[in-house]
C-alpha cells in the first residue's frame, strides 16, 4: 500500500506542472481570442453572442497597438521559459567543483525545482488576470431591471462646425461625451441611441452591451442635413410613454359604479433619462409632453461669444419679366459674430457646363445683435446679381462662395442654384367647350409651362378618335394631366395612366357611390394645408349653383372643399401612383351659363396654376423645390425610362432604378452638398442640394430648451476621472516581464 | 620560443638564484651544494681513524706528528641536485587568461634554468593520467635550450589522473631530490594519495597550486550546459548567486584542504592564480616559500 501510495505522490510531483501550465493555457485562450476578435473588429458581433448566450459581454478600452502587444505578451512569456530551459553550453577547466556545489544545493533541490516553475505559473495567472480586466469582461443582469437612459446625438450640419478652443468638431465633443456618459452608467443600465438631424433613426434599440453602445456611438457620421429632433422625441416617446388604451389605469373612472368594477392595467412605460447632445439648433418642439422621459440637455459648443460663422441662408434667382434671358440671382447672408464680417462673394455661373459669368462683391455684414431675452439676432446682408444672356432653354447653375478664415462652420458657406425650364406639362382637357377654362388654359403664362390639347365632346363620342387620341397615349402615360369637363369614361379600366380632374362629374373609381343633387352651396371649410389650396383665400366667398353630394365619400378621401350638410365640393382619390381630383361642381352648365362665381375670384387662377403644377409635373427653376440634404427628389420620366445615373457632387456615379408601376424616379441618397447629375432623364437634370438653414447658420448653442412647456436648461457635460488602472495594468505587466527578465540574467549576482 | 616563456632580462635576474632543498640529497655527479657524503672537495667536514685502504693523501700529517696516531681528513662532499618538475599537461590546464598551462610552463622554465644555473639535475616530466613526456637529465645553463624547446613542444591532452600519473612516477623514480608538482588539482580523484606516494619517498615536495581567475571567481551566470574540457563530463546547472557562493565556498575548501595536507606532511603549498604576474611569483612569492634564494 505504501509504495503505491509514494507512486502516485511521485507522479503528481511530475504531473502538476505541466497540468497547472494545461490549465492556465485553457484559462487564457478564451481572453487570446476576445483579444483577437476586438483587434478584427468583429467585437460588437461576438458581444452580442456572449450576451444571448452567457451573459456577459467585453470592452477592450485601450488603443490597437496594447492588444497587439498584450496578445504576444502570453507567447512571448512561454518563449521565455522555453530559452530558459534551452542552456548555453559552455566548456570549462573541470566540473568538479560545480558538481560539487550542486551536491551541497541538491538538499532543498525540489523546492528550488517547485520555486521556478511555481513562477512561470504565476505569472501565467497575472497575464490571464491582465488581460481578463483589460477585456474589461462583465457579468450582464436580467434586461429592464436597470435604468434607462437613451443617448440623443445631434449629427447635422451645425454639428460639424469647429469651435474655437475646441479640438475637434462639435459632433466629435458629443460623441465623446456620451461615450463617457456610458462608462458612467452602471452594468445593470439599459442604454439606446438616437441618431437625429432631419430625421430620427434607432441606431442602438435598447442593450445593457456598452461595448456595443460604444462602437454604434463611434459609427455616427456627420450629415450636411438640417435639424428636426420632433422626430427623435417621438422615437424616444413611443418607448418612454405608452399610448393609452381603454385598458389601462390612465382611463380609470374617478367614480366607479358598484358592479363594473374592471380590472385597469398599471400605466405601462419605460421612465428614461434622455442625454441630448446637441448645440440646439432646430425649432423647440412646442407640443411635445415629455411624460416618462427626464430630458437632460448637454449643449455642445464653446460659448456664445466665440461662435463666428457667416453663412448662406437664402439663394434663389427669378428671370426678368420684360427680358427673359436676364436672371436675378438674390443671396442673403447672415453673421452670428458680436463683430461684423466681411466676405468676398463669389458668384460663378456656367450655362451648359461652361463658364457664361463671374462675379465677385465685397460686403460686410452687420453684427449680430442679442435681445434681452438672450436670443440672438443675426446680422443680415442681401446681396444681388444681374446675369444677362441666359437662354430659357439652357441650363445655367449658379454658384455662390462666401469663404471666410473667421468661419466654425463650412457647409454654410456656398450654395447652388440650378436655373432653366426643364419641363412642360402635358395636358389633355376632356369636354364640351368651356371658356373659362380655355381662358385660363390659352393664356401665355400657362402655355409657357403646360402643352394643352383638347378633345370635344364630339370626339370623345367617336370611337376611333377617342381611342387614338385618349386611350392609346393615355395608356401609355402620355399625358400628365387630364381634365374631364362634364365627362368622364365610362369604367375604371378607362381611366388614364394619369392624373386626372373631373368637373362636375364623378369619376368611374369612385364605384358608382350614390349622388345626391344639391343646389345653391356656399364653401364653409377648405383645407389650407393642400397643395392645390396653399396661400389661397376668400374661398368662403365662392358660391355654386348645381353640384352633387357623394352619399358615402371612401374611406380616408381628402376633403379639399366642403359646404353645408357635409356636401364635399372639392376631393381627391388616390388611384395607385396617380390622384383624382373631383369637383363635385361644373364651371359652367349645360346651358353654358356660369354656375358658380368662383372664376371671378382671384383664388381660381391660382388655384388652377397649382392644379397645373402639381399634377401635371411642371418643373422651372422658379418652381424648383429646395433640395436639402436627405430630401428626396422625384422626377416623372418617360415611361420607356427605366433608370436614371446620379452622379454626386464627389463624382461618384450610381444608378437608380425606376420602381415598376410608377412613372417617377425616386433618387434618396442626396446627403452632399453641391450639384448632382442625373441622366437618363430627357433632358438631363443637374439637382443642386443647399443647407440653406438659418437654424442651422446660427451655430451658438443654445443654452436651455423649451420642450413643449417643460424648459431644459443645459447641463454641463459629463466629467469623469481618467481610467488610469488600465494604464496601471500595463506597467504592472511589464514589472511582471522584467522581473522574469532579471529572474533569468540573475543581476543580481 | 624563449621570449614566450622567459624573457632574457628576467633570465639574468633568475642567475642569481637556487633551488633551495631543506634535505640535501645525493647526486650523481659533484655539483655546487654540500653532500652529506663526505667527500672529496675543499670543505672539511671530520677526522676519522685510519683503516687500511684509506687513501693517504688525506692523512693528517700534523696529528700523526703531534698525536702518533693515523687520522683521514674528511671533506665535505659536493654534489649536484636532482630537480624534478611535474607539469600537468591535462586539459583542463587549458583554461583561464592567462593561460594556466603557459603560466606553469613560464614557471617551470623558470625554476628548470634556476637548477640548471645551480649545476643541478633538473628533469621536466609531463602527466596527465599518467606521465607522458620526461625530458632527458639536463644539467648546466648551456642545456636551458633544450629545456625551453621541450617545454615549447608540450600541449595541454588528455583527461587527468594525478593518483595514477604519481603512482607511476614514484615507482619509476629513484633516488632523492626536489619535486615542484605544478597542477590545478582539479582532479576528480582528488590529491591526497597522489602527494602521500611523492612524500613516502622523502622527497623534498613543492607543490604549486595553479587556478585562473575565472576558475577563482566565475563571471558566468544563468542557465547554462557545462562541459568538462578533459572528459565532456556535463553539468547542467542554473548559475544562481546561491550556487556561485556555494562553488566559492567548495573552492576555498579545496585549497585550504590542500594547503593543510600539505603543510602536515611536510610539502610546501603555494597558491599561484595565474594574474598574479608570474616574475612576481618566482621572484617574491617562492623565495618567500622558500623554495629560491
Amino acid at each position: 500500500m505504501e509504495p503505491r501510495r509514494a507512486g502516485w505522490l511521485d507522479s503528481l510531483r511530475k504531473l502538476w506542472f505541466p497540468l497547472g501550465l494545461a490549465l492556465c493555457l485553457a484559462v487564457l485562450l478564451p481572453g487570446l481570442v476576445l483579444l483577437v476578435g476586438h483587434l478584427l473588429g468583429v467585437a460588437p458581433k461576438w458581444n452580442e453572442w456572449l450576451e444571448r448566450r452567457l451573459g456577459i459581454s467585453f470592452h477592450f478600452p485601450l488603443a490597437a497597438w496594447t492588444g497587439w502587444a498584450l496578445l504576444a505578451a502570453p507567447v512571448l512569456l512561454i518563449l521565455l521559459y522555453f530559452l530558459k530551459l534551452r542552456r548555453q553550453p559552455r566548456t570549462i577547466s573541470s566540473t568538479y567543483l560545480w558538481h560539487k556545489s550542486m551536491e551541497d544545493l541538491r538538499v532543498n533541490r525540489l523546492f528550488r525545482w517547485l520555486r521556478n516553475n511555481v513562477l512561470l505559473l504565476l505569472q501565467l495567472l497575472v497575464l490571464i488576470a491582465l488581460i481578463f480586466g483589460i477585456l474589461g469582461l462583465r457579468l450582464h443582469g436580467v434586461v429592464g431591471t436597470g435604468r434607462y437612459y437613451i443617448l440623443m446625438i445631434d449629427n447635422s450640419a451645425s454639428m460639424s462646425a469647429r469651435d474655437s478652443g475646441m479640438p475637434g468638431t462639435r459632433l466629435e465633443a458629443a460623441k465623446e461625451a456620451a461615450l463617457r456618459e456610458i462608462d458612467a452608467a452602471p452594468d445593470d443600465a439599459v442604454g439606446m441611441l438616437i441618431v437625429f438631424n432631419s430625421a430620427a433613426e434607432i441606431r442602438q434599440s435598447y442593450t445593457s452591451n456598452k461595448s456595443l453602445l460604444r462602437q454604434r456611438v463611434r459609427e455616427i457620421e456627420p450629415t450636411q442635413r438640417r435639424t428636426r429632433i420632433d422626430e427623435a422625441l417621438a422615437l424616444a416617446d413611443s418607448l418612454a410613454n405608452q399610448r393609452v388604451s381603454a385598458e389601462n389605469e390612465a382611463v380609470k373612472p374617478e367614480d366607479v359604479q358598484p358592479g363594473q368594477v374592471r380590472v385597469y392595467a398599471p400605466v405601462e412605460g419605460i421612465q428614461a433619462t434622455v442625454h441630448l447632445y446637441s448645440d440646439g439648433r432646430f425649432p423647440e418642439p412646442s407640443d411635445f409632453i415629455l411624460g416618462n422621459l427626464d430630458l437632460r440637455y448637454h449643449p455642445i459648443g464653446s460659448g456664445d461669444a466665440r461662435s463666428r460663422n457667416v453663412g448662406v441662408v437664402v439663394f434663389n434667382a427669378l428671370r426678368d419679366d420684360s427680358d427673359r434671358s436676364v436672371v436675378r440671382v438674390f443671396a442673403r447672408l447672415v453673421n452670428i459674430a458680436e463683430q461684423p464680417a466681411s466676405r468676398n462673394v463669389e458668384l460663378v455661373c456656367r450655362v451648359d457646363g461652361r463658364l457664361h459669368k463671374q462675379f465677385r462683391e465685397p460686403v460686410t455684414i452687420p453684427a449680430a445683435r442679442r435681445r434681452e431675452n438672450g436670443e440672438w439676432i443675426p446680422g443680415e446682408r442681401s446681396v444681388t446679381f444681374e446675369v444677362g444672356d441666359v437662354d430659357e432653354d439652357r441650363e445655367a447653375v449658379f454658384h455662390l462662395l462666401a469663404a471666410g478664415a473667421d468661419d466654425d462652420l463650412a457647409a454654410d458657406n456656398e450654395a447652388w442654384l440650378v436655373v432653366g425650364i426643364v419641363r412642360k406639362a402635358c395636358i389633355l382637357i376632356v369636354g364640351a367647350e368651356n371658356r373659362i377654362l380655355r381662358a385660363f388654359f390659352d393664356d401665355d403664362s400657362t402655355r409657357s409651362i403646360a402643352e394643352v390639347d383638347y378633345l370635344s365632346a364630339a370626339d370623345w363620342q367617336d370611337a376611333a378618335t377617342r381611342g387614338r387620341r385618349f386611350v392609346e397615349p393615355g395608356r401609355q402615360g402620355a399625358f400628365d394631366l387630364v381634365i374631364f369637363d362634364r365627362i368622364a369614361p365610362e369604367k375604371a379600366d378607362d381611366m388614364p395612366q394619369a392624373n386626372t380632374f373631373f368637373i362636375g362629374v364623378a369619376p368611374p373609381t369612385l364605384g358608382g357611390k350614390e349622388l345626391e343633387p344639391r343646389r345653391n352651396v356656399f364653401v364653409k371649410a377648405w383645407s389650407s394645408a393642400h397643395p392645390l389650396l396653399r396661400y389661397l383665400g376668400g374661398l368662403h366667398e365662392i358660391g355654386v349653383g348645381e353640384t352633387f353630394r357623394v352619399a358615402e365619400m371612401p374611406p380616408r378621401t381628402a376633403r379639399l372643399l366642403e359646404g353645408p350638410d357635409e356636401t364635399v365640393l372639392l376631393f381627391t382619390l388616390t388611384r395607385g401612383p396617380f390622384t383624382d381630383v373631383v369637383q363635385t361642381f361644373p364651371l359652367l352648365t349645360q346651358a353654358d351659363e356660369w354656375n358658380t362665381n368662383w372664376p371671378l375670384q382671384p383664388s381660381f387662377p391660382m388655384f388652377w396654376r397649382n392644379v397645373v403644377f402639381e399634377y401635371g409635373g411642371v418643373r422651372d427653376s422658379n418652381t424648383e423645390e429646395v433640395l436639402r440634404p436627405g430630401s428626396i427628389w422625384r422626377w416623372r420620366v418617360d415611361p420607356s425610362t427605366k433608370q436614371v445615373e446620379v452622379t454626386d457632387p464627389e463624382n461618384r456615379r450610381s444608378v437608380v432604378e425606376r420602381s415598376p408601376n410608377r412613372p417617377e424616379v425616386e433618387v434618396a441618397n442626396l446627403e452632399k452638398l453641391g450639384l448632382y447629375r442625373i441622366a437618363g432623364t430627357n433632358p438631363s437634370r443637374t439637382l443642386a442640394v443647399n443647407l440653406l438653414d438659418e437654424d442651422e447658420s446660427m451655430i451658438h448653442p443654445r443654452e436651455s430648451l423649451k420642450v413643449g412647456d417643460h424648459e431644459v436648461a443645459g447641463e454641463s457635460v459629463r466629467r469623469q476621472p481618467r481610467e488610469i488602472w488600465k494604464w496601471l495594468i500595463l506597467i504592472a505587466l511589464v514589472a511582471v516581464l522584467l522581473e522574469w527578465f532579471v529572474y533569468n540574467r540573475r543581476v543580481a549576482v | 620560443m624563449t621570449a614566450t616563456l622567459l624573457e632574457p632580462d628576467f633570465l639574468r635576474r633568475l642567475e642569481q638564484l637556487e633551488i633551495v632543498s631543506r634535505k640535501i640529497f645525493q647526486g650523481k655527479m659533484k655539483g655546487d651544494r654540500l653532500s652529506r657524503k663526505k667527500g672529496q672537495s675543499v670543505e672539511f667536514a671530520d677526522f676519522r681513524n685510519y683503516v687500511v685502504g684509506d687513501d693517504l693523501r688525506f692523512l693528517d700529517w700534523s696529528l700523526l706528528g703531534r698525536l702518533d696516531k693515523l687520522f683521514i681528513r674528511l671533506f665535505q662532499e659536493e654534489e649536484d641536485l636532482h630537480v624534478d618538475l611535474l607539469l600537468d599537461q591535462s586539459l583542463s590546464m587549458d583554461f583561464g587568461e592567462p593561460n594556466k598551462f603557459h603560466y606553469a610552463r613560464q614557471v617551470a622554465a623558470a625554476l628548470g634554468f634556476i637548477g640548471l644555473n645551480s649545476l643541478d639535475r633538473v628533469v621536466v616530466e609531463t602527466f596527465h593520467h599518467r606521465s607522458v613526456l620526461r625530458s632527458e637529465p639536463l644539467r648546466g645553463r648551456r642545456s636551458l635550450w633544450r629545456l625551453l624547446d621541450f617545454l615549447n613542444q608540450v600541449r595541454p591532452t588528455g583527461a587527468g589522473d594525478l593518483n595514477r600519473a604519481m603512482r607511476e612516477f614514484t615507482l619509476r623514480r629513484s633516488g632523492k631530490g626536489v619535486v615542484i608538482l605544478l597542477s590545478d588539482f582539479l582532479d576528480k580523484g582528488g590529491f591526497e594519495d597522489a602527494l602521500r606516494y611523492l612524500v613516502a619517498r622523502q622527497w623534498d615536495v613543492f607543490v604549486l597550486h595553479i587556478l585562473s581567475p575565472q576558475e577563482i571567481d566565475p563571471e558566468f551566470v544563468g542557465d547554462l550546459r557545462l562541459v568538462d574540457a578533459e572528459d565532456a563530463d556535463v553539468a547542467e546547472v542554473t548559475v544562481n548567486a546561491a550556487l556561485l557562493e556555494r562553488y566559492r565556498k567548495n573552492l576555498q575548501a579545496l585549497r585550504s584542504s590542500l594547503a593543510t595536507f600539505c603543510t602536515r606532511r611536510g610539502i610546501s603549498y603555494l597558491f599561484a592564480p595565474t594574474d598574479v604576474p608570474f616574475d612576481q611569483l618566482v621572484l617574491h612569492s617562492l623565495r618567500q616559500r622558500g623554495l629560491l634564494r
